[in-house]
């Protein structure tokens, strides 16, 4: 299998002098295709933000993420923009959903950001996998915690992204939500053939995973 | 009370963005407002002043007082400031004089002479004099040179020259007592010196200048009114003396109608400009608190959480409330405070701007009259109200609405049930607050039609000459076009001509005590031209021949045009007189070919019609040897001479000479007018001299030095060839320009800079509202971001979004315009109606006073609503499109400047 991304020589520090914070400390990680990766370590490993400047969510302070020997670290705004859109799917732990919109609307919100006629029958697919397909016309107010999240994964998904990633999907829910959530992760991996990586302070939930990446204090320390 | 103050001091310390943003509304607000206002007071006070430039500020001057009585003149109660005028010779050009004495300082203040440059005198060897008695004197003299000043003594004998320097002009053209200088008792002096100066000369006299307190109301009270008694009282404590007309009190007239009616409320008239100022204030009062009221709520709702979070962990809703009224409170105490403190620096700045950059005088808005103070709203406490009222409303509602909302399970969303298919769409509804949006629809619904209103109200022009005579009352020499607002007659650029000069020193405006010095004669015109003036036309304004009747034969057998002509105008055996002018050359020239014919000079031609023995007689050219009634038998002829001219006509190539137009017999029958008007006889300047005639000077005078002359170059030609006892008012198109400049400066810069000033307050409070927006949904365009959403993208989404509220806000502006204009249009014609029926059947006073009143009601100056707005709406709503959408492009390059992942996180309290 070959690599679909990878962090090179990743810094990142927050703050300056001696408050200086180092999140990630010459972090270098790939990520195979197809692959389900979680990555795990304490509060404050770091963790999250390799998975932020691994989706281009937050600038670097040195190195490199290479999508296929492109650093999306030094494109421009619109190209980052565009790249993202088609290639970059996230799911966020507080799943992020916009309140004004429907839960249809909010996943559709990525084909309407790319001008693109939405893929209803994709739409279709996707809401009917991941079991809410009743739930269209409601607001997020109105969902549960893994009805949101369904959601909020059908929103990263609908573009058919190479890559998936997420941000503690599970930390908001209960056990039973979060499992639910993970089997579908774990299905729409196995069907779709995204390259899912997934961060998580949870060892059980990271037990699920093909490979676990091990962050302490910053450093990648196990893989 | 101390967690309550502890939990929002945490809140406001956590977002000092957002409680920043809320402070700077209630300042913003307050500051402008009270901007706005003291601006207007300033305006306001400009009017009252101009006024009193006319008359003076004070409520009686008594002449002739000697230095004992002056103490029962001041030491009385009812006075409140008083003033010394020491009078104590005349400045003169030998036939005609002018009063020459000094104020004290408080006479200074209260006798308001109006400067156009310079100051009064201060100290000995400086004078003040009028503009006119300048140029008659020391034509070309600048303030600050020395000049030689003719002085005579109060019997108009010579006492020697003096010199002095220049260090005033005192604009004599806009004060009433100088009109009628010469014959008139009460003249204040135009040429002025210091009051130590002034003590210096013996045999002097005092004139006590006074206000009385009570606000000068005396005059004007109703006979039953209990303060007449002590007024009258107060009179008859005075000594005899001759009292003049008080000018405070005409001004004070001149600004409300009336002092009772104002005291009593009534309605009181108030002029165009200030109702302008008024209507520009309330608008920007609205669109302050529109402001305000926006930005607070879309800060509150965005705390519905937090206080739902407070809630749950046992703070009561009355606590909850307690603590938000808390909060406003010391919001709006700190926002009133810095507000009025910034007003006062806005409109310093303002204000600033008027005085030294457009040359405005300077009349702060401060500490003002109390008429002023009664015709404009509180620059205080009216912005404090509205501050006050504005955040005490945008604070209640959420304050109302929190047990509701409390009680509610959750915060449920309303439902939209229309499908997002467009982003734009979506970028809508995540911007989206109706209220806020709708609130800022009408504020800028507001300026706009506050600059519409302010437009069609400083561009308008008159229709004609005609509906501005009729407006008469009205009429405010102010706002029309450049040629009238001086003399109202004359349009010398137009007609290519550079000055106009006119006798009107010395002279009364009744015809029968013309002065024969006043004036230009033939020989000074020939002058003239042989010192460069190119064009010149002389004339003198109509005075009267005079007919003899009852079956008498004139006792001296001939009209009464000689030196007899007063005395004889005032006996009973006169019964009509036929305007009569002299023109010079040129006009004699122009007034030939207008004819056809050579006029035969020398010999004046009358005839009288037998139908019409009074008043409807008609100058014919029929050849006498003699001057006198012709013919001696009553005889009909025809009228050809006056059949076929029209003086005034500007088509035949003649200049409009005259004001009198000449008509035929039967015209003149129809008119039925029992004055001369319809005839006028003509003779040259020259030919009236070499008969001895009344009249022999031309007292207007009209010239042009050519396309390319300059100021300098007229100024050095009148001083060369004016004669000083001619003592002729000078206008010159460029004093009339410059004095355009100034008036339209006047009557038009203070509202253009209320519209700055409202224009301001909406887009800082749209900017305010918009920031505050981009804050609280920040994590929404942060996920938009996340999914692919470039800023560029965003950009162009958001300034679609920008556009919908001036976009709506234009189309409203544009049809409250067209349905302004309408009904204007239909109030006019009314006016028009009802000014015609009351003088449909003779002059009706009341009829023709419902039309005032309709007009001023209706601020119907000559049609000034009529002016074309597209091109201003539109200049103006891509204005308001552009900064809104720069000013938001910015807002949002603050807002996206972080990380993406910042903003996603970046929780709220709640």
């Amino acid at each position: 299998m070959s690599s679909v991304v990878a962090a090179k020589d990743l810094c990142k520090t927050y703050g300056t002098g001696e408050n200086a914070v180092n999140a990630l400390r010459d972090c270098s990680v790939q990520f195979e295709e197809k692959q389900f990766t979680a990555i795990i370590g304490t509060s404050g490993s770091g963790k999250s933000t390799l998975l932020h400047l691994l989706g281009g969510l937050d600038t670097a302070s040195s190195g490199e993420v290479c999508y296929q020997e492109k650093n999306i670290l030094s494109m421009k705004d619109t190209e980052l923009s565009a790249f993202r859109r088609t290639h970059i799917g996230f799911v966020f732990q507080f799943f992020d959903l916009i309140p004004e919109l429907t839960a249809k609307e909010n996943i559709l919100l990525p084909s309407m950001i790319d001008s693109k006629k939405p893929d209803m029958e994709r739409f279709s697919q996707l809401t009917e996998k991941l079991g809410i397909a009743g739930r269209l016309t409601h607001y997020p107010s109105e969902l549960s915690g893994g009805q949101q999240q369904r959601v909020a994964i059908a929103r990263a998904l609908i573009q058919k992204p190479q890559v998936l990633l997420c941000d503690e999907p599970t930390g908001n829910l209960d056990s039973a939500s979060s499992q639910e959530v993970l089997s579908l992760l774990h299905q729409m991996q196995k069907e779709e053939g995204q390259t899912i990586i997934m961060v998580t302070h949870d060892p059980d939930i990271a037990a699920q995973a093909d490979r676990v990446v091990r962050i302490e204090d910053g450093r990648v320390i196990q893989q | 009370m101390k967690c309550n103050f502890y939990i929002l001091r945490k809140y406001w310390m956590a977002h000092k963005g957002k409680a920043f943003t809320l402070l700077f509304s209630i300042i913003l607000m307050t500051a402008m407002l009270s901007a706005v206002l003291l601006l207007e007071r300033s305006d306001v006070r400009r009017e009252l002043h101009r006024h009193y430039d006319l008359d003076g500020c004070y409520d009686n001057e008594f002449l002739n007082v000697q230095e004992d009585q002056i103490s029962a003149f001041t030491e009385n109660d009812l006075v409140e400031e008083w003033g010394l005028l020491y009078l104590f010779g005349k400045v003169g050009t030998g036939t005609v004089y002018y009063n020459l004495g000094g104020f004290d300082a408080e006479a200074a203040k209260l006798a308001h002479y109006p400067l156009t440059e310079g100051r009064m005198p201060e100290n000995p060897g400086e004078i003040a004099l009028t503009e006119q008695l300048r140029n008659a004197l020391c034509l070309g003299a600048a303030v600050g040179d020395r000049v030689m000043i003719p002085i005579y003594d109060q019997g108009c004998e010579w006492l020697g020259e003096k010199e002095y320097t220049l260090v005033g002009v005192i604009d004599g053209e806009n004060r009433n007592s100088f009109l009628d200088a010469e014959t008139n008792i009460y003249s204040e002096p135009q040429a002025v010196v210091s009051y130590e100066e002034a003590k210096q000369y013996s045999n002097g006299s005092y004139n006590v200048l006074l206000t009385l307190k009570g606000d000068g109301l005396f005059s004007l009270l109703p006979a039953d009114d209990p303060r007449t008694e002590i007024y009258a009282a107060y009179y008859a404590s005075l000594p005899e003396n001759t009292m003049a007309p008080a000018g405070r009190q005409s001004a004070l007239q001149a600004m409300s109608g009336s002092m009772y009616q104002l005291e009593t409320g009534e309605n009181v008239p108030t002029s165009t400009k200030t109702k302008m100022l008024q209507i520009v204030s309330s608008f920007a009062a609205v669109v302050a608190m529109i402001s305000l009221f926006s930005g607070i709520s879309v800060v509150m709702q965005k705390r519905k959480g937090s206080f739902q979070i407070l809630h749950r962990i046992g703070f009561s809703v009355r606590r909850l409330q307690g603590m938000l009224c808390m909060e406003g409170i010391v919001f709006l105490l700190i926002g009133l405070v810095c507000g009025l403190l910034v007003g006062v620096l806005f409109y310093e700045i303002v204000f600033g701007l008027q005085v030294h950059l457009l040359g405005m005088s300077d009349y702060r808005g401060y500490f003002v009259e109390w008429i002023v103070k009664k015709k404009t709203v509180d620059p205080w406490t009216i912005p404090a109200l509205a501050a006050a009222v504005t955040t005490v409303a945008a604070y209640m509602i959420p304050i109302l609405q929190l047990k509701r909302s409390l009680s509610a399970s959750g915060n449920k969303m309303k439902k939209h049930r229309k499908a997002a298919r467009y982003l734009s769409q979506a970028m809508s509804r995540i911007l989206s607050q109706r209220s806020v949006e709708c609130l800022q629809t009408v504020s800028l619904v507001c300026v706009m039609i506050a600059a519409m209103i302010g437009y069609l109200y400083c561009t308008f022009q008159q229709k004609d000459m005609q509906e501005l005579h009729q407006i008469g009352a009205i009429y405010n020499s102010d706002m029309v076009e450049e040629s009238y607002v001086v003399n109202g007659v004359f349009d010398l650029k137009e007609l290519g001509l550079d000055c106009e000069l006119s006798s009107h020193a010395g002279k009364e405006f009744s015809y029968m005590a013309r002065a024969q010095t006043a004036g230009l004669s033939d020989a000074s015109l020939r002058e003239m031209a042989e010192n460069g003036a190119e064009e010149i036309y002389g004339y003198s304004s109509p005075f009267h021949l005079l007919f003899y009747t009852n079956g008498e034969e004139d006792p001296l057998n001939k009209m009464a045009l000689d030196a007899t002509y007063a005395e004889r105008f005032e006996t009973e055996e006169t019964i009509a007189a036929v305007p009569c002018v002299l023109l010079s050359d040129a006009l004699m020239q122009q007034l030939a070919e207008a004819v056809g014919e050579t006029l035969p000079e020398g010999i004046i031609y009358i005839s009288a019609s037998e139908e019409s023995p009074v008043g409807t007689r008609t100058m014919l050219c029929a050849k006498t040897d003699e001057l006198g009634l012709y013919p001696a038998e009553t005889e009909e002829k025809e009228v050809e001479f006056a059949g076929h001219i029209q003086v005034r006509s500007e088509a035949l190539g003649g200049y409009p000479i005259l004001q009198y137009a000449l008509s035929s017999a039967e015209q003149t029958a129809e008119q039925g007018s029992p004055t001369a008007r319809g005839k006028i006889a003509v003779m040259s300047g020259s030919y009236a001299a070499s008969m001895g005639f009344y009249q022999q000077t031309y007292d207007e005078v009209l010239l042009s030095m050519g396309e390319t002359t300059t100021e300098e170059a007229l100024t050095a030609m009148l001083a060369a060839t004016l004669p000083a006892e001619s003592m002729m008012h000078i206008t010159s198109r460029f004093m009339i320009h410059e004095k355009y400049i100034k008036a339209s400066i006047n009557a038009y810069t203070t509202i253009a800079f209320l519209f700055v000033l409202l224009l301001c307050i909406h887009i800082v409070g749209y900017c305010n509202v918009w920031k505050l927006k981009l804050q609280t949904r920040s994590d929404r365009i942060a996920i938009l971001r996340s999914m692919g959403l470039s800023r560029r993208k965003l950009q162009m989404h958001l300034s679609l979004q920008t556009l919908k509220i001036p976009v709506i806000s234009t189309a409203v502006a544009a049809v409250f315009v067209v349905v302004f204009q309408k009904f204007m249009a239909h109030q006019y014609d009314t006016y028009q109606a009802m000014y015609d029926l009351a003088y449909a059947d003779g002059w009706s006073p009341e009829l023709f006073g419902k039309a005032d009143q309709f007009a001023q009601t209706f601020l119907l100056d000559a049609g000034l609503w009529m002016p074309s707005w597209e091109l201003p709406l539109t200049l103006l709503a891509v204005v308001v499109c552009g900064f809104s959408i720069v000013s938001v492009l910015i807002l949002l390059r603050q807002q996206t400047s972080g990380e993406i992942i910042t903003a996603i996180k970046k929780e709220e309290w709640s």
